[in-house]
């Protein structure tokens, strides 16, 4: 006799007599929930051939450092996928594409002009071509959650999925143009699970953890690392001031490294992203894009006093 | 007396600090207790695999834990007299209260060149914060012993804390090389004086280290190139091979003389 279990991750019961891991999200029956000193929590590591049962139909991943997503479509089920991601898939499939960008989006940013949709019966493999971890994103109906487009590798049946401009922006402006920059990119994906339980997979540049923030609780974080939050989670451009020094710390540092007439005490500007809850966020330990405006980007920008930062 | 016991040791096999009974991880390093180090056949170790979670204690009460496995983070909690310095671009997310700081590093030369950062942020404690690479690899933990001095290949130095001196030197003879090849144009240098620090590297792939005798010799490829003691002196040299189309030469690799330690890195070979 087996007894049925609760997943730390997603909640969902299951049997582990029957299933060794959780049907839903993947995690191990018995996985802890494990949180580090700074309240972020690893998403379930994945073992090898974990199935995940959607409907009727069922995924199964491979690999870990660069894994693989091998779907067993149903009769009828559908799987969506950018083209990019494919890896091979059975004749039986039938292939459909929905336009997912304008062309001008496509161009601009990475998400896919056509977004193909499989229908089965039929196996398909997808990848990321990247070395990252890949997180299962279970959705109830009625969630919403906000996906980096690089981040996202595929998205079951049941998922609505529509592109919204990125939360955050910030002008960059010189004595020719002016120029607005989209630090969390110039469009996310947003997945909407309408009125079944759906599922989305995601892979991380490098490993993803996640943050549960409760009302109000502000979180700083690199905006080009960010991978996917829910839709409660509300943002804003914060650009931090760094101050330049040219005391020692108290016990020597900086001092042995003198800077002399070079040193530097204007301001320069770490340019966050922050996120306020409730909700998840989830970020990527390596970042999606090339890095916000940093101090080294605003020292340029004033040694040549030709741009500032504002921001919306 | 000896013990088979792999938990139970005098010190780590990697840093060669004293260890607790009972330990999984080397408190100083983080580097496993539970197996020998791999050496290769030419005399190479392979760097510990600092596992997910670990913990590393440094400064007055202040710890690191590593997390993740592919692009590895390291989460810092600073304790009120500790601080840590790293590159801006490291920064992956802090807590509000934790404040910034700026020292310049150099030049625009430094950045035109190299892959470095003209800027060098620092934090101070209490608070927490997170630092992570951009390519996937393993971290490397080096403790830095008062009198030691450290040097780094561009673009893998993560994080060290404050106790630390910290200059850039460029390499000799490099300009050439750096124009023919991945090499980096400069080396980030991390000294202890009066008190121990903690040096955090990130390689790219997996990284290996060899310990040179007095005056024993290797040539290492440029891009390589992870990290050596001081006391390693180098040259960088171009090898008489043919490379390219009409003769062309374009090998150049350096030239370690011991003694001292010498690390490399797998996954950020030069083309």
């Amino acid at each position: 006799m087996s007894l049925a279990t609760t997943c730390g991750w997603c909640g969902t019961t299951f049997d582990p007599g029957a299933q060794p891991t959780c049907p839903r999200c993947g995690a191990a029956a018995g996985q802890a929930v494990e949180s580090t000193h700074g309240g972020w929590i690893e998403t379930p590591t994945l073992a090898e051939n974990t199935i995940l049962q959607m409907g009727r139909s069922q995924a199964r991943i491979e690999g870990a450092q660069n894994p693989v997503l091998f779907c067993t479509l149903a009769e009828g089920d559908q799987m969506s996928f950018g083209h990019r991601n494919l890896l091979w898939l059975d004749p039986t499939l039938r292939l459909d594409s929905v336009k997912s960008a304008s062309g001008m989006a496509a161009i601009l940013t990475e998400v896919p002009w056509r977004q193909i949709v499989s229908t089965g019966p039929g196996e398909l493999g997808l990848a990321a071509g990247r070395a990252g971890e890949l997180g299962v994103l279970p959705l109830d109906p009625g969630s919403v959650v906000h996906a980096r487009p690089p981040a996202l590798l595929a998205a079951a049946v049941g998922l609505g999925l529509g592109l919204i401009p990125g939360p955050i922006s910030y002008w960059e402006q010189d004595d020719d143009s002016t120029i607005q920059r989209f630090p969390m990119g110039r469009y996310l994906v947003r997945l909407e699970a309408s009125t079944v339980p759906s599922v989305a997979f995601v892979v991380a540049r490098g490993d993803l953890n996640i943050r549960r923030l409760a009302a109000d609780e502000p979180l700083l974080v690199n905006p080009a690392a960010v991978a996917w939050y829910d839709e409660s989670v509300r943002w804003r451009a914060c650009v931090e001031l760094v101050r330049g020094r040219k005391a020692a710390f108290p016990m020597g540092g900086f001092g042995s490294f003198s800077l002399g007439s070079r040193s530097w005490t204007g301001p320069g500007a770490v340019l966050w992203a922050e996120a306020f809850g409730p909700g998840r966020v989830a970020v990527s330990t390596a970042a999606f894009s090339a890095s916000m405006p940093t101090v080294r980007q605003r020292f340029q920008i004033d040694k040549r006093v030709t741009s500032e930062i504002s921001w919306d | 007396m000896t013990t088979t016991d792999p938990h139970i040791r005098a010190g780590c096999q990697w840093c060669q600090a004293s260890t607790t009974a009972g330990a999984t991880a080397c408190p100083t390093c983080g580097a496993p207790l539970d197996g020998a180090p791999l050496h290769t056949v030419s005399g190479w170790r392979a760097s510990p695999k600092i596992k997910d979670h670990t913990s590393i204690r440094f400064g007055t009460g202040s710890g690191l834990a590593v997390e993740g496995d592919i692009v590895p983070s390291v989460e810092l909690v600073l304790d009120p007299s500790d601080g840590m310095m790293f590159h801006h671009h490291r920064l992956l997310w802090k807590e509000h209260h934790l404040p910034l700081t700026a020292t310049r590093t150099g030049g625009s030369m430094i950045t035109l060149m190299g892959e470095m950062s003209r800027v060098m942020l620092s934090a101070s404690g209490p608070g927490r914060l997170a630092v992570s690479h951009g390519q996937a690899g393993e971290l490397v933990v080096l403790p830095v012993r008062p009198g030691q001095a450290i040097d780094v290949g561009e673009g893998s130095f993560l994080a060290a804390n404050h106790v630390l001196g910290y200059t850039i030197e460029k390499l000799q003879g490099s300009l050439r090389s750096k124009l023919r090849s991945t090499e980096g144009f400069y080396m980030e240098r991390f000294y202890a004086t009066e008190w121990p620090g903690l040096l955090v590297l990130h390689a790219q792939g997996c990284a290996f280290e060899r310990t040179l005798a007095q005056g024993e010799q290797l040539l290492v490829d440029p891009g390589a190139f992870l990290y050596k003691d001081h006391s390693v002196s180098f040259t960088t040299e171009k090898m008489d091979v043919t490379t390219g189309v009409m003769g062309w030469k374009g090998l150049f690799m350096m030239r370690v003389v011991g003694p001292g330690r010498v690390g490399i890195e797998s996954g950020s070979m030069a083309d």
